[in-house]
């Protein structure tokens, strides 16, 4: 295993866990009360990418007894995948739009935030059934 | 059955928790990642447990350094029904997925809630299931289907079950005001539908509102 990861305690899994669903719930409450969703879509895309990163860090402590740390997505992704292959395959949407949704002055496409919404969507759902 | 405890129809034992936690993930674990992601029995417990499954090569160790590390053997004849029993919980919620969508009218949403949903189920848990019901299903069939769904739950778990119907008008009316769905909201599992639509409710920002004008119509 490459990736650096730190070792979870029950406050790790509880904080992230109310992160994912603040994050998760925030992205549908700005999209539910947008004019246009092209308005607010690279502010949502980024609420998604950071539900499902805290999301992926719960699937992972409660799975592995570890989560990832730093900014090396490969890594990441290749952690979670120890898990779920295509958990990490949604992990692995959003950690591709982070950049462009945050720092790019490209808009983010409805397309690639409604890809966002469903990855996000997936992580949140798997990191409430996680053991 | 005990939900969060799946391996315990077959053994009451630390191995069937053990045995769990290395199905569930196709990586390497030191006894330590073990006693993290278990959160109660103790490390000399886990050691010993390991060593008995590594005897019976369900589990494989290899040395890293000073410690241990420990894996499922994926390979052994045993392997897939342990993989089977660590998944049960994923396994009740596929089969109420299937079930309710061969409904004539399948609910808006379907989600465990309760014990269930959470990790301090026990084998005297009852499972509780949330449905919201159409508002154009009929009440006698309605009925019966939840009444059957239930039955079908008892009989794959072994638990009571009780099913709690809210119809879609009820929730968009009054869901802001009922307990049990903020409860839902906030812990519960769906096996169908959108948990999303039911916060939105719940938090009585659809109820009254029309989407897209970011005010109380």
């Amino acid at each position: 295993m490459t990736s650096r990861t730190r070792k979870c305690t029950p406050a790790i899994v509880s904080g992230r866990r109310r992160k994912a669903e603040q994050f998760a719930d925030a992205f549908a409450t700005i999209l539910e009360f947008a004019d246009e969703p092209g308005d607010v879509s690279d502010a949502c895309a980024t609420l998604a990418v950071h539900a499902g990163i805290a999301a992926a860090d719960v699937i992972c402590c409660t799975t592995l007894g570890r989560h990832h740390q730093g900014e090396d997505h490969r890594g990441a992704i290749d952690l979670l995948a120890s898990v779920d292959t295509g958990l990490a395959r949604h992990l692995k949407t959003l950690l591709d739009l982070k950049t462009l949704a945050g720092y790019s002055h490209d808009p983010i496409t409805l397309a690639a935030l409604k890809k966002a919404g469903r990855a996000m969507t997936a992580l949140v759902d798997a990191a409430r059934r996680a053991p | 059955m005990e939900l969060s405890r799946p391996l315990s129809v077959i053994t009451p034992t630390l191995d069937g928790d053990v045995l769990r936690v290395l199905a569930l993930a196709d990586a390497d674990f030191t006894s330590g990642d073990i006693h993290r992601v278990l959160d109660g029995p103790s490390i000399r417990g886990i050691h010993n447990t390991l060593g008995r499954l590594t005897e019976q090569g369900i589990v494989s160790r290899r040395p890293a350094g000073r410690a241990n590390l420990y894996r499922l053997n994926r390979e052994h004849l045993a392997a897939p029904y342990v993989i089977g029993l660590a998944r049960l919980r994923d396994e009740l919620l596929d089969r109420l997925r299937s079930e309710v969508r061969a409904w004539p009218a399948p609910p808006l949403v379907g989600a465990l809630f309760g014990s269930a949903a959470r990790r301090d189920h026990s084998p005297q848990s009852d499972i509780d299931i949330l449905l919201v019901r159409p508002d154009d299903a009929s009440d006698d069939i309605w009925d019966d289907l939840a009444d059957s769904l239930s039955a079908l739950v008892t009989a794959w778990t072994g638990n009571d079950c009780r099913t709690l119907t809210f119809t879609q008008s009820q929730v968009q009316d009054r869901g802001a005001n009922e307990p049990v769905l903020e409860d839902v909201v906030r812990e519960g599992m769906a096996f169908h539908g959108d948990l999303q639509w039911l916060a939105s409710a719940v938090k009585g920002r659809s109820a009254g509102r029309s989407p897209g004008r970011g005010k109380a119509s």
